[in-house]
């Protein structure tokens, strides 16, 4: 197996450079550069739909959806790839080139080392790679975004005026809905006198939610669907090309 | 330590019996990387730095790991091992057992060894490896050109094949579940209203909840609509509810981010005075 | 007095901070214990489980990572917990590239309480782990579970193991349960895999994205959904085995009270002391 893995690195590496030689070479041609791309994403959408309209109990069906999945998960493992080179590169040459903070550029690189090192010696169920995961990414990650309470915090009390109507109105939901959403606004709000002895504060919190968060919300998804329906076709009929990059 | 005669008990590094506890390790690493992180409050400084530069390391690597062992792994690498192999076997003919099924109908069919069936068999065996795995590993490639600017314009075709499934996807799914579906539930049905016995107030109370659902629905969306003026009897009023729906519909959402984000914190200070400090079980 | 409302107007947003930990710290050290109340959303999420039969297999998709995990861990044990409880078989899959680990740790910590001490990997649960491209793997596992999943998280071959035999796609699972973190998750579940293939879909997000499900629920395409540390505290309840998340619902009432005070605080000051600066 060990021969048949080398041959599979070579033959990657050799198709690679041809592939960089034929990009090279026929950089310059107006038909591969746009209109193939183009002919291509059109041709993979209008499977996609198509395979919509065909009885899932037919081959081509099983046959388009194994073909555009597996397409899909190669190509975005792929896509993964460049990431990661470009993080690395850019932090080589920040360490060459002695810019600014470049000390932390070692720290990076040694933490993505040492992860992909245990990491790739024995798969997830590794003891240093379990270690790494627990220790040090759990925390980092929750510990950067919970950060961010304190900065609600301080926008709640900054912004959070009642300028005018309409922001009168907002900052009353937000209250409402805060006080519903712990039990211990249930128990204040049964001290305000005539209201709180009616209704109780979740209930209402969940009232405005089932009502008109809900329209509300119905209302965004429908508008953004409809544009994200648009936006596809417009994809898918070459009008929009963003993902080609800046040049064109 | 000066904390401990304070009465803190923080979590020991070392175990009763002697020799080094690894969790004890990590705990203790865990909570000096996160109360540098958090003495980003204060302002930024080094602590800050060291622990962000090291997470996005940290996680880098765990991508790579994950796209080596559980992405190329599983879908391009064994697949191709498995299938040569297999075709291997057959076209010696050793008394292996073939592990694929798709290779494994095609063995059955050449023991009846056909004139031509060896010449089909190798033909369809390289039109499925490519198109399942050469071709889309192409693409990949493809991908990974960007990294030389004189070529970077084939990462083209690559793009162009994920975009234009994720569009095809997008107008048939969404239209179907986000539009249409969401367009039917919006058709609340009054009818429990005419055929109530005496005074329900549940029923009563449901229908009011569903007029001003779709009232609220249709008056957001005019809101939304920019093609005429918002003025008149009908669109006026309308977009004038129409902003007061989305503006509750805001506030509710910040309510809920306020406690989102509340949420991360305890957990933060849960690991912190929990399992770190000892002093919450 | 219009001093002191001039100073709460300018004020250093680092004691914001401070009042921020210890309004987090005060209630985790002396536990208010307040009582939990179910919500109807809660309610029908757990009825979904509630209604299986011992046997039947539930696809639990585990969309988030470490960041959302004071949320959403909580969440997945009490969800789990039930379905050990009733004999429900787990297929873990993940849409987002952490989620597997999340669902590792939450498995080991289970297996190690006494109560399910008898459960095995590969027969009650197994952590299928992650593939790229969520809105393929959703699509994908439609016609074939094992196709987009061909090993388990760990390289194991995934027909072999027991929990999967006789399962080829959403026709033969129960119901999914997907706990949620931003774009992938409920919304992919809901818009593919109920739309097209009529499977119950239920789940458990952050509080942040919940309301953004609220038109799912009405149209009833989406059962149930419990949301938030205050969803997972409800669950918690629903199980009868309170962990982190009731112990944190403590925490917060208590700043939530705080900011609700702030926020009426610098309104007030705002009308006594004019426009902050």
């Amino acid at each position: 197996m060990a021969l048949f893995n080398g041959f599979l690195i070579v033959f990657f590496i050799v198709l690679f450079a041809a592939l960089i030689f034929v990009g090279q070479t026929l950089r310059t041609s107006q038909f591969l550069r746009r209109k193939l791309p183009l002919a291509f994403c059109f041709f993979m959408g209008v499977i996609i739909i198509f395979q919509f309209f065909i009885p899932p109990e037919n081959p081509l069906y099983k046959e388009i959806e194994d073909l555009s999945t597996k397409w899909i998960q190669i190509i975005s493992s792929f896509a993964l790839v460049i990431g990661l080179i470009s993080l690395v590169t850019m932090n080589f040459n920040k360490i060459s080139r002695k810019y600014e903070d470049w000390q932390y550029a070692v720290v990076l690189l040694l933490g993505f080392f040492v992860t992909t090192f245990y990491g790739l010696r024995d798969g997830f169920e590794g003891k240093e790679f379990d270690f790494i995961f627990n220790y040090m990414y759990v925390p980092m990650q929750s510990t950067m975004f919970s950060i961010l309470a304190f900065f609600v915090a301080s926008a709640a009390f900054r912004a959070f005026r009642a300028r005018s109507r309409e922001a009168t109105l907002l900052l009353t939901a937000a209250v409402i809905v805060m006080l519903g959403r712990v039990e211990l606004g249930s128990v204040l709000w049964s001290y305000i006198p005539f209201i709180g002895n009616y209704f109780d504060v979740s209930d209402l919190a969940q009232w405005i939610n089932k009502v008109f968060t809900t329209a509300g919300q119905r209302a965004i998804l429908l508008g953004a669907s409809l544009g994200y329906i648009a936006a596809s076709f417009k994809i898918l009929l070459g009008i929009e090309r963003s993902y080609f990059g800046s040049e064109e | 330590m000066p904390l401990f005669a304070l009465g803190f008990n923080f979590r020991p590094v070392f175990e009763a019996g002697g020799g080094v506890s690894t969790e004890g390790i990590g705990i203790w690493i865990a909570a000096i990387l996160t109360l540098g992180i958090y003495s980003f409050l204060y302002k930024d400084n080094f602590f800050y730095k060291f622990s962000e530069y090291l997470f996005v390391g940290v996680s880098a690597g765990y991508t790579l790991v994950l796209t080596f062992h559980k992405y190329l792994k599983p879908s391009l690498i064994e697949p191709l091992q498995e299938y040569s192999r297999d075709f291997y076997h057959i076209i010696t003919g050793a008394s292996v057992p073939i592990v694929n099924p798709w290779m494994l109908s095609w063995q059955t069919h050449l023991v009846g060894n056909q004139f031509g069936s060896q010449f089909s068999f190798i033909f369809w065996f390289a039109v499925k490896v490519f198109l399942f795995y050469i071709f889309p590993a192409i693409l990949g490639l493809m991908m990974i050109s960007r990294v030389f600017p004189n070529a970077a314009w084939l990462s083209r075709f690559p793009l162009a094949t994920i975009v234009g499934y994720g569009s095809g996807i997008m107008i048939v799914t969404t239209l179907h579940a986000s539009v249409l579906e969401q367009i039917k539930a919006s058709f609340v049905s009054f009818a429990p209203l005419f055929h109530m016995k005496g005074v329900d107030w549940s029923i009563i109370a449901q229908s009011a909840n569903d007029f001003l659902l779709v009232l609220g629905l249709c008056c957001a969306i005019i809101y939304f609509y920019f093609s005429a003026e918002h003025k008149g009897v009908i669109l006026g009023p309308a977009s004038n509810f129409g902003i007061w729906v989305l503006m509750i519909t805001f506030g509710a959402s910040f309510g809920y981010t306020v406690m989102a984000r509340i949420s991360l914190l305890i957990g933060r200070f849960q690991f912190l005075l929990g399992d770190w400090m000892q002093l919450v079980k | 007095m219009k001093a002191f409302f001039t100073i709460i107007n300018n004020l250093d947003r680092r004691i914001i901070f401070l009042a921020m930990v210890v309004a987090v710290i005060w209630p985790l050290v002396t536990p208010l214990a307040l009582p939990v109340q179910i919500t109807p959303n809660t309610q029908s999420s757990y009825d979904v489980i509630e209604k299986l039969n011992p046997g039947d297999r539930i696809i639990l998709s585990f969309d988030y990572d470490p960041a959302s995990s004071p949320e959403l861990q909580p969440m997945a044990k009490a969800v789990m917990t039930h379905c050990y409880r009733k004999d429900v078989k787990m297929i873990a899959v993940a849409l987002w590239p952490q989620g597997p680990m999340m669902a590792k740790k939450a498995f080991e910590s289970l297996a190690g309480e006494a109560e399910f001490s008898g459960k095995k990997y590969g027969v009650d649960f197994v952590n299928l782990g992650v593939q790229p491209s969520y809105v393929a793997v959703v699509k994908g596992m439609g016609d074939s579970i094992p196709g987009v999943f061909p090993t388990d998280f760990f390289g194991s071959k995934t027909t072999d193991f027991a929990i999967m035999k006789g399962i080829k796609n959403y026709r033969d699972v129960a119901a999914i349960f997907s706990l949620t973190t931003g774009s992938a998750g409920i919304g992919t579940y809901v818009t593919i895999a109920n739309a097209q293939y009529k499977t119950t879909v239920t789940g458990g997000c952050t509080a942040i994205s919940s309301l953004e499900y609220y038109p799912y629920l009405q149209s009833k395409q989406l059962s149930g959904l419990v949301e938030g540390l205050k969803g997972a505290s409800e669950y918690e309840r629903l199980v009868k085995k309170p962990g982190l998340a009731t112990a944190g619902m403590d925490v917060q009432a208590v700043v939530h009270m705080m900011l609700i005070f702030f926020i009426l605080l610098a309104n007030l000051s705002q009308a006594i002391a004019g426009k902050q600066k």
